[in-house]
C-alpha cells in the first residue's frame, strides 16, 4: 500500500504543452493548486477544456511536468491513484436516459470501485442527498430537468468524496435561479478539497473563488484573487454618449449610453470596473479556437 | 510562467490501495447489474416470450405434440433458443458496450477507476445470465416433455448445455464486435447473418456422415426422421468443447482488444484454443463403424433391436427408446378392430417400428418401385426370421394426428389383406372406402389426422410411414364416400361392414357398390388414362 503524503498540492504543474496536429492546445502551462474553488476563466479555445482533461488524467501533455494528489498521471500506477481521487464532471455531460438517477450514481460508483454493496448504495444516497436530489432518486434521469440532470452529474462527481474536483462548465444552459443553486452547491464543495472550475460566467468567478487563472491562446494570462483581475481595469473603464473607435471593447448598454474599455474616448467618464472588464482586458474576444504553429 | 494559486495544501486521504480481489468485485457488481438490466431489455423479454408463449399456446389450444422423443426435443430447442436469447445477449451486450459512446457519457467514464479491460469482463460475465436464462427456460420445457406418459428416448446433457454455451457465444461476440466496430447496426447484421449460418445446413444439404455442420454453434443438421438413441452418434460432449473453446476465444479477444494484456489472458487464450482445436478434432471424426452397421440393421432388419410386447393378441416390437408409446399404438389398433368381424379381429397381428436409419435420400429424393419393393421382402425376411410373419410398420413419429391416421390405415389395410409388412400402392374401390373409414373413426386422433393428410393432400390420402415413402393410398374417388361415411354414426356403418364384410373386402368390389349397400352417391369415375393403377 502506498499512501500520498498529506499536506501535498492538488496539482502542480510545469511547462504543460499539447498539440493537436499543427494546433497548440497549451503552450508550457504552468500551476500550483490547493484546496479550496479556483476559477478557470477563458474564451472558447483558449484550452481549458483540455488543461482540465489533463488534471482529470484523461489526456497526457506532449511535455511538461505534472503532479496531481502526488502522483504523476504519466504512469499507470499514478493515474489509477489520481483517478480514485479525483472527481470530474465533464463539459456537456453524458447521462443513461432509462437509468434513475441512483442507477445513474451507483453505476458511476461501480466504475470509481466501491465495491461493497451496502456501503456504495449508502455513498450514493449521501452525495444525491448533497446535491439535493434525495426524493428524485428513483426518478428516470429522462424525466429530470436540465438543473437536476447537471446535480445528477454533480453527484457522480462527488462520489468517493473525492479530494480534487474538476468542473467544466457546469452552469451553461441553466437559468439564473438554478445557476445560483449551483453555485451555493459549489461554494459549500470547495470546503476541504480543492475545486477547479471552469466556466465562461465572469460572476460566478466572483461569487465562488478564491483564486483565478484566465487562459487565452494555450498559455497562462492571469492568475491570483478575482479583485485582483477586477484591479486590472482599474482607470480602463469609461462611460459616453458616442461609439469609441480603437478601445479593446465598446458597446451600448441598456441606459442609451455607450461603455468602453480601453483608452478613453473624449468626453467619457471614468466607471468603476468589474471582473468581466478584467477578464477582457486580458483576452483576445476575436481570436478563433487554437494557435497555428 | 509559474503560479502559485494558493499556499495552503489539499487534504489528502491515506486510502488503501485496491487489491485483485476489490477488481473482480468492482467487476461482478458491474455485470450484476448490467444481467439485470440485460434480462429487463425489450430484446430479452421479446426472446422469452417467443419461446415460451408458442408453447404455452400448444399447451392451452390441445395441439402440443403429446409424444415427444427426447433426443430430437433437445436439438429442436437449441436452434430457436440460440437464436432468441442469443440474439438478444449479442444485441443487450452490443448495445451495453457502446451505451458510453451512445450517450456521451465516455468523457466521464474515461477517468473513472475499473479499467476498460475489466469493465469489457464484465460484459462478458453478463452474457452468462442470459445462458442461465435460456438454460433455465430450456430445462423447464425440456423437463415438461420429458415427464409426459409418452415421452420417449432420453435427453442428453451435453445436447441441453450447448444451448447455453452458445447463447453465451453469440453474446460474447456481441461484446467483440463493440470494441471492435462502434455501430450497433453491426450487432444487428451479426444475429441475421448467425440465424443464416445456423440454417446453412438446411439450405445446403450434406451427406448423412457430414461433421462440417457441427463447426457451426448448433445445427439442426441431422437424420430426417428420429433415430433411436443408440443410432445417433452426435459428438455432443466434444462440439461442447469445441463450443467452450470458442467462447474463450472470443473473449479473450474482446479483453485483448479492451487492453488486457498479460500471462492470464495468454493462458485463456491457449486454453481456449486447445479446447477449440481438441473438441473440433474429435467432432469431426467420422460416424463409428459398429453405429452404421447397427444404423444399417435397423433399417432392414430392426427386430434384433427390439423389445416385443403383447397385448392380447397382438404383439407390439418397438426400439427400447419407444417402448412408452405402445399403449398409444394398441389404442389406434383397438380402434380399428372394433368395426370388423370378431373373426377377423381375433387373429394374431404384429406391429413393428420401422426407422430409416441409414442411406436416407438426401434432399428427399424418392425411391423405385424395385427399391421398395426389395425392402417390403427383407423386412419380410426378417419379420418371418424373429417369428412375427406378418406384421405393420409403425414409425419413430407419434402424436400429430396424422402418424394415427396413416397407422389405424395400414391396421386396417392388414386385417384385410394379410400381406404384412411392406404395404405398397393404391387401394381401390371397396377396400379403399374401407381402408378410409376405418381409420378415420379409430380415434379421435385419427379423424383429425386423417383431415389434415386430406388438406395437405394433392390427391387422395397416403397411409404409411412416410420417411419411407412406402404405404397404401385411397383415391379422391373413394375418400369422397369415407367422408360421407364418417359423418355417419360409426356403430351403423359398423353394422353393414360387418355383416358385408367378405364383399367389401374382395378386390374386385366396386365403390359403386359401396354406394348401393350404405345409400351414398358416389362421384362418377375419372377418365381411365388419368386412373390408377390398383397395385394393392
Amino acid at each position: 500500500m502506498t499512501s500520498t503524503p498529506t499536506g501535498v498540492a492538488a496539482v502542480r504543474a510545469t511547462d504543460l504543452s499539447l498539440r493537436y496536429g499543427r494546433t497548440v492546445a497549451l503552450r508550457q502551462v504552468s500551476l500550483t493548486m490547493h484546496d479550496g474553488v479556483t476559477g478557470l476563466l477563458g474564451p472558447n479555445g483558449a484550452g481549458k477544456t483540455t488543461l482540465l482533461r489533463i488534471l482529470a488524467t484523461a489526456l497526457l501533455p506532449d511535455d511538461g511536468e505534472l503532479t496531481v494528489l502526488g502522483h504523476d498521471p504519466r504512469t499507470a500506477p499514478g493515474r489509477l491513484a489520481v483517478r480514485r481521487r479525483l472527481g470530474y464532471l465533464p463539459q456537456s455531460p453524458g447521462f443513461h436516459p432509462n437509468f434513475t438517477a441512483f442507477e445513474f450514481v451507483d453505476y458511476v460508483a461501480i466504475l470509481k470501485e466501491l465495491t461493497h454493496r451496502r456501503d456504495r448504495h449508502e455513498e450514493v444516497r449521501r452525495v444525491l442527498a448533497t446535491v439535493g436530489l434525495d426524493a428524485q432518486r428513483g426518478k428516470k434521469i429522462k424525466a429530470l430537468s436540465g438543473g437536476m440532470r447537471q446535480r445528477v452529474a454533480v453527484a457522480a462527481a462527488l462520489v468517493g468524496d473525492p479530494e480534487l474536483l474538476i468542473l467544466d462548465e457546469p452552469t451553461v444552459g441553466l437559468d439564473p435561479e438554478k445557476r445560483l443553486r449551483f453555485r451555493e452547491l459549489i461554494a459549500g464543495l470547495g470546503e476541504g478539497r480543492a475545486v477547479l472550475l471552469s466556466t465562461h460566467q465572469t460572476e460566478d468567478v466572483l461569487m465562488l473563488c478564491r483564486r483565478v487563472v484566465v487562459l487565452d491562446h494555450g498559455t497562462v494570462k492571469f492568475e491570483g484573487p478575482p479583485a485582483d483581475l477586477v484591479a486590472l481595469a482599474h482607470g480602463r473603464v469609461w462611460t459616453g454618449d458616442v461609439r469609441a473607435e480603437g478601445t479593446l471593447a465598446s458597446w451600448r448598454t441598456g441606459t442609451g449610453r455607450y461603455r468602453h474599455i480601453g483608452d478613453p474616448p473624449p468626453g467619457a467618464e471614468l466607471l468603476d470596473p468589474t471582473i468581466e472588464d478584467g477578464y477582457l482586458m486580458l483576452v483576445d474576444v476575436t481570436a478563433e479556437e487554437g494557435v497555428p504553429v | 510562467m509559474t503560479t502559485t494559486l494558493r499556499s495552503r495544501p489539499v487534504r489528502t486521504d491515506d486510502r488503501p490501495e485496491p487489491t485483485t480481489a476489490d477488481r473482480w468485485a468492482a467487476t461482478v457488481a458491474l455485470a450484476r447489474g448490467e444481467a439485470k438490466r440485460g434480462l429487463r431489455h425489450p430484446a430479452t423479454v421479446a426472446a422469452v416470450l417467443l419461446l415460451v408463449g408458442p408453447w404455452l399456446y400448444g399447451w392451452l389450444a390441445g395441439t402440443a405434440n403429446r409424444y415427444p422423443v427426447l433426443q430430437d426435443t433437445d436439438r429442436s430447442l437449441q436452434f430457436v433458443t440460440v437464436l432468441l436469447f442469443g440474439g438478444a445477449a449479442l444485441i443487450v451486450g452490443n448495445l451495453a458496450v457502446l451505451r458510453p459512446r451512445r450517450h456521451r457519457t465516455t468523457a466521464l467514464y474515461d477517468v473513472l477507476v475499473l479499467p476498460v479491460a475489466w469493465r469489457t469482463a464484465a460484459h462478458l460475465l453478463t452474457t452468462l445470465a442470459f445462458g442461465l436464462l435460456a438454460a433455465v427456460l430450456v430445462a423447464v420445457l425440456v423437463t415438461v416433455a420429458a415427464v409426459l406418459p409418452g415421452a420417449a428416448g432420453r435427453l442428453d446433457p451435453y445436447e441441453l448445455l450447448t444451448t447455453p454455451v452458445a447463447v453465451v457465444l453469440l453474446g460474447a461476440v456481441g461484446v467483440l464486435l463493440a470494441r471492435l466496430v462502434g455501430s450497433v447496426l453491426v450487432a444487428v447484421l451479426a444475429v441475421l447473418g448467425s440465424g443464416v449460418l445456423m440454417m446453412a445446413p438446411d439450405l445446403i444439404p450434406l451427406s448423412d456422415d457430414s461433421r462440417l455442420a457441427w463447426f457451426l454453434p448448433v445445427t439442426s443438421q441431422d437424420a430426417p426422421v428420429p433415430l433411436p438413441v443408440d443410432l445417433l452418434a452426435r459428438p455432443a460432449g466434444p462440439h461442447l468443447v469445441y463450443l467452450t473453446g470458442l467462447v474463450a476465444l472470443v473473449a479473450v479477444a474482446a479483453l485483448a482488444r479492451a487492453g488486457a494484456r498479460g500471462r492470464r489472458t495468454v493462458t485463456a487464450g491457449l486454453l481456449g484454443f486447445a479446447l477449440l482445436v481438441g473438441g473440433g478434432v474429435v467432432q469431426a471424426r467420422p460416424v463409428d463403424d459398429a453405429v452404421v452397421a447397427a444404423r444399417i440393421t435397423a433399417t432392414d432388419n430392426p427386430a434384433a433391436q427390439q423389445t416385443c410386447r403383447r397385448i392380447d393378441r397382438v404383439s407390439y416390437c418397438a426400439f427400447p427408446d419407444f417402448a412408452p408409446w405402445v399403449d398409444a399404438w394398441d389404442e389406434v389398433l383397438r380402434g380399428v378392430l372394433r368395426r370388423v368381424p370378431a373373426a377377423e379381429a381375433e387373429q394374431p397381428l404384429a406391429v413393428r417400428q420401422r426407422v430409416w436409419a441409414h442411406g436416407y435420400p438426401e434432399a428427399g429424393g424418392v425411391t423405385t418401385q424395385e427399391e421398395r419393393q426389395a425392402r417390403a421382402d427383407a423386412w419380410r425376411r426378417g419379420d418371418v426370421a424373429a417369428g412375427t410373419p406378418s406384421t405393420i410398420s409403425v414409425g419413430t413419429r407419434w402424436g400429430r394426428g396424422q402418424e394415427e391416421a396413416e397407422f389405424a390405415g395400414l391396421v386396417a389395410y392388414e386385417v384385410m389383406s394379410r400381406r404384412g409388412a411392406g404395404a405398397d400402392g393404391m387401394v381401390c374401390g371397396a377396400r379403399g372406402v374401407l381402408v378410409g373409414w376405418l381409420a378415420g373413426q379409430a380415434t379421435p386422433e385419427t379423424a383429425a389426422g386423417l383431415r389434415m393428410a386430406d388438406e395437405n393432400s394433392w390427391g387422395g390420402i397416403q397411409f404409411g410411414e412416410p420417411s419411407f415413402h412406402q404405404g397404401v393410398s385411397v383415391t379422391d374417388r373413394e375418400m369422397v364416400v369415407v367422408w360421407e361415411l364418417l359423418r355417419r354414426p360409426a356403430d351403423e356403418v359398423a353394422v353393414v361392414v360387418r355383416r358385408n364384410w367378405a364383399e367389401l373386402t374382395a378386390p374386385d368390389t366396386s365403390t359403386e357398390r359401396v354406394g348401393e349397400l350404405f345409400g351414398v352417391t358416389v362421384p362418377p369415375q375419372v377418365p381411365e388414362d388419368e386412373r390408377g393403377v390398383c397395385t394393392a
